[in-house]
């Protein structure tokens, strides 16, 4: 958090400009800037507002207790959060997930990606002013949060996934159901969106050759995610090291060469319909087989085994309350819906983590708020601001 | 090819780096590079020379038993789609009671927030850094710096 913004030279004519931390957007979050007459001529992010020490709790809890905690970084995108660090777990225990858990993984992963996205564009939506193209994204999650409520019980903190494998066995009559949810969420996205809002020559407008982030500079400041790809860099963790099932399923990366605030919403875009494709192929070739390491499924008591075997659910065996990973160094990324998320872990074969870093990726995309936004216009700070999809307790952590 | 190439890295790392830090590879696709805080900044532009354009994370952890803070860059590449299977760990150590580190802003813009994190939440002074402010905790904030092994958690 920085108070003041240092004096510059000519500070008669500019002004300072607060902006925040009252929930700007999409949490508490502030803004110092400097105008002179409508233009920022600079531009600074202040974070920390709701900055929880999740780093510093992990040194706190068992491993297992971890899982709920990290996705608390962020709720709407809490399966990605989840399964990078189950993901640097197992690296760690040096087991791997039955084919069946790695795919239900995906499927989640996916659904979230989708849910997260359509957050995005009602937030964009919002910030340049049109409420109803905030209303619609926000009530068609609605369809997917349902489906992934079947799966695993819960709307948005799911703690699916578990060292070795899942928690719960997809119910019956799941395909159709989910099935029903993509061909709304593609009908609406393909037909009213792009009529309400994307070919909507206001938005055209306002996000065309807006907050343009040259290729170089992306690659220079690290950035991540959709925001990269918008800028012509086909960097995706989810092809450059695949994880779950990613490396069966056949998908493309979504990417523009223009780099402005249209090109990013345009690559969420393309996104879900990705996302909508992978899920379509989760749903025919999902292979049979456990959903938990034989290492565990051997641990689960009589009693609970009958429980999963009629309902496809089953309570943790007593093991994971004592889980002590051997000690090493691990580093696992994932393609979280924002970008590219980082865990990078110490264990010292305690009962919990030495050291646990995560790195998320609005953290990373944080900078761009100062890079786009210095030398814009005092209205193009919301349009930018809504293309960028920053998510405050994302980056806090 | 997906194999071949960290093990390739290493090969060339090691020719190029030679004797002014150890290079070993604990695990597919991860290459630890262990530095002198010296010799920091000058394997740093090795590296970018070679193709490693980007710093995901900076990892400050720290040992009070031996005394002393870990600072872990881990580099990959963005744009040579082959680096980027690789996730590369420089690592240096520093005094925990004298936490002073070179900041590798001047190689690689991507560390700035990152260092200014490590600062912020582990008390490292990064020199050369273009701003050591606080960014995560107040401005006015006194005390042990939380990510520290003797900032102990209250209910």
């Amino acid at each position: 958090m920085k108070m003041v913004l240092p004096k510059s030279q000519n500070s008669e004519k500019e002004i300072e400009l607060f902006i925040g931390p009252q929930h700007p957007a999409s949490g508490h979050m502030r803004f110092i800037g400097r105008v002179d007459g409508d233009i920022f001529t600079k531009f600074i992010p202040d974070p920390g507002w709701v900055h929880r020490g999740i780093e510093k709790i992990a040194e706190n809890r068992k491993w297992i207790q971890i899982i709920p905690l990290v996705e608390r970084a962020a709720i709407l995108d809490a399966a990605n959060m989840n399964i990078g660090y189950v993901i640097a777990l197992e690296k760690l225990l040096d087991i791997e997930a039955p084919p069946r858990a790695q795919y239900l993984r995906t499927l989640l992963c996916e659904i979230n990606r989708i849910t997260s996205h359509l957050y995005g564009f009602g937030i964009a939506g919002i910030m340049i002013g049109s409420s109803t193209f905030y209303m619609w994204p926000f009530a068609d999650r609605e369809p997917l949060i349902d489906i992934a409520q079947l799966i695993t019980g819960s709307r948005l903190t799911y703690s699916y996934m578990i060292p070795g494998g899942v928690r719960r066995d997809l119910p019956q009559g799941f395909k159709e159901k989910a099935l029903k949810a993509l061909k709304y969420i593609e009908r609406r996205l393909n037909n009213d969106y792009f009529r309400l809002f994307f070919d909507n020559p206001v938005t055209k407008a306002r996000y065309k050759g807006v907050g343009v982030l040259k290729k170089d500079d992306a690659i220079k400041l690290g950035i991540v995610g959709p925001n990269l790809r918008a800028s012509n860099v086909k960097y995706d963790v989810r092809k450059v090291e695949p994880y779950a099932a990613y490396s069966e399923l056949e998908f493309d990366i979504a990417y523009r060469e223009e780099g402005d605030c249209y090109a990013r919403l345009m690559v969420r875009v393309e996104e879900i319909r990705q996302s909508i494709k992978i899920i379509r192929q989760i749903l025919n070739k999902m292979p049979q087989g456990p959903i938990i390491h034989k290492k565990y499924e051997r641990l689960i008591s009589l009693k609970k085994l009958e429980e999963y075997q009629k309902t496809g659910v089953f309570g943790l065996p007593a093991i994971f309350a004592t889980l002590r990973p051997p000690a090493g160094e691990v580093i696992s990324r994932v393609e979280a819906a924002r970008g590219e998320l980082i865990f990078h872990i110490i264990s010292t074969g305690d009962l919990r983590p030495y050291r646990l870093r995560m790195v998320t990726p609005s953290f990373r995309n944080m900078v761009l708020f100062r890079e786009l936004i210095s030398g814009a216009r005092v209205m193009d700070f919301p349009a930018i601001y809504g293309s960028i999809d920053y998510f405050p307790p994302e980056s806090d952590r | 090819m997906s194999v071949n190439t960290a093990d390739k890295i290493f090969e060339d790392l090691k020719l190029m780096i030679g004797p002014e830090a150890q290079v070993s590879i604990p695990s597919p696709n991860r290459l630890v590079i262990t530095a002198n805080i010296d010799k920091l900044e000058f394997i740093a532009n090795l590296l970018k020379n070679y193709g490693f354009d980007h710093v995901k994370s900076v990892t400050a952890i720290d040992y009070p038993m031996k005394n002393v803070i870990e600072i872990s860059y881990l580099i990959s590449s963005f744009s040579n789609l082959d680096l980027s299977k690789t996730i590369l760990i420089l690592k240096t150590f520093i005094d925990r009671n004298k936490p002073t580190s070179k900041s590798l802003y001047k190689v690689w813009p991507s560390v700035e927030f990152l260092e200014r994190e490590a600062y912020d939440l582990m008390g490292i002074l990064f020199e050369g850094h273009p701003e050591n402010a606080p960014l995560i905790l107040p401005e006015d904030y006194k005390g042990i710096r939380p990510l520290r092994k003797d900032f102990k958690l209250t209910k």
